[in-house]
């Protein structure tokens, strides 16, 4: 691992322990995605984090096709399908977009397709952005529980 | 009657039928006219056949032509492209596949492919989803949407071609090979 990579992984290992903190406060933007604003020496910016899940295309069986078989895929999801967990990878994308200017400016976006030695360092800070989440949803909850 | 007559009538009648040119007339005629009908019926037949054949063809033109679109359509995916954008796109396309392929389905040759293009949707789908903003408030960056529905575009686009190449295969084949694996 190069030394510019070990310091990506640092930061966003320093990231993970303020979202830990509670410095950083998340919020879902899609179902697979967290979203936090932060303000920093160059302006307002807001970074993302989204999981998401890849599937390389299957070669096309040319044999005749097998009705049962067939059947049986339709009815299983994807992922119990056989050979589907081995067939799919999760990744991570990270985007920074600066909100100085009037409209959202991309910054920098890190894919761990193209990085995956910093797989597990995003695979951390997600974990720990869906339980700041979850916090807060268990906090509202706590409110109106009384 | 006389005897005379009588013998005449019974002399005329002890001749065979056969031998009477006017049997032989109306035999040859009545012949002639089921030959006739016969080959009337097989040219019948063959003309359908055509004409049935010309439909396919024409249709499988419609299809490919369609099918080209949608190709191209899928190709053109860019990065300033929102989620709404894609979701209609995607939706769109989705629509016009399964109605553009529906009649053929049940062909082997189209069936699995047809079968890996469903799949594939369904996964795009699956990588839409992903990318759904929670809440009318929030947004996600075109690029990102790009980055995720780059991949399963990219296969739904090939299989689409796969399908394209097949259409035009069928069009250079006769009409017995594709008889013969219909039916095969």
């Amino acid at each position: 691992m190069s030394n510019e990579t070990n310091n990506l992984g640092e930061y966003i290992a320093k990231l993970q322990e303020l979202t830990r903190l509670g410095d950083i406060g998340w919020f879902k933007a899609t179902p697979a995605a967290y979203a936090a604003i932060r303000d920093t020496a160059s302006g307002r910016k807001r970074m993302t984090i989204l999981r998401a899940t890849r599937t390389p295309a299957a070669p096309v069986d040319k044999r005749p096709p097998d009705t049962a078989a067939l059947l049986r895929r339709a009815l299983s999801s994807p992922a119990q399908s056989e050979g589907g967990e081995a067939l799919r990878r999760a990744y991570f994308l990270f985007l920074v977009e600066g909100l100085g200017g009037p409209s959202k400016q991309t910054e920098m976006m890190i894919d761990t397709r193209e990085k995956p030695e910093l797989y597990e360092a995003f695979e951390r800070l997600f974990e720990a952005a869906k339980s700041s989440v979850d916090a807060q949803s268990a906090r509202i909850l706590k409110e109106l529980v009384g | 009657m006389t005897p005379d007559q009588i013998k005449e009538l019974a002399a005329q009648l002890a001749v065979p039928f056969y031998q009477d040119a006017a049997f032989w007339i109306g035999t040859v005629i009545g012949l002639a006219g089921v030959a006739f009908s016969a080959l009337a019926f097989f040219e019948a037949k063959q003309a359908k056949r055509a004409a049935v054949e010309a439909g396919r063809v024409v249709k499988i033109e419609t299809v490919k032509i369609e099918l080209a679109d949608i190709a191209q359509r899928l190709d053109k995916i860019d990065p300033s492209m929102d989620f709404p954008a894609v979701r209609d796109l995607l939706n769109e396309v989705n629509r016009k596949l399964r109605r553009q392929l529906a009649p053929f389905q049940r062909i082997k040759r189209y069936s699995v492919p047809c079968v890996a293009l469903q799949q594939a949707f369904e996964e795009a789908r699956a990588a839409l989803d992903t990318v759904k903003p929670a809440d009318p408030a929030a947004d996600i960056a075109a690029i990102v949407v790009y980055n995720v529905m780059e991949g399963p575009l990219w296969t739904i686009s090939s299989l689409v071609g796969e399908i394209l190449g097949l259409f035009e295969a069928a069009t250079i084949e006769s009409p017995n090979e594709q008889r013969n694996e219909q039916s095969g």
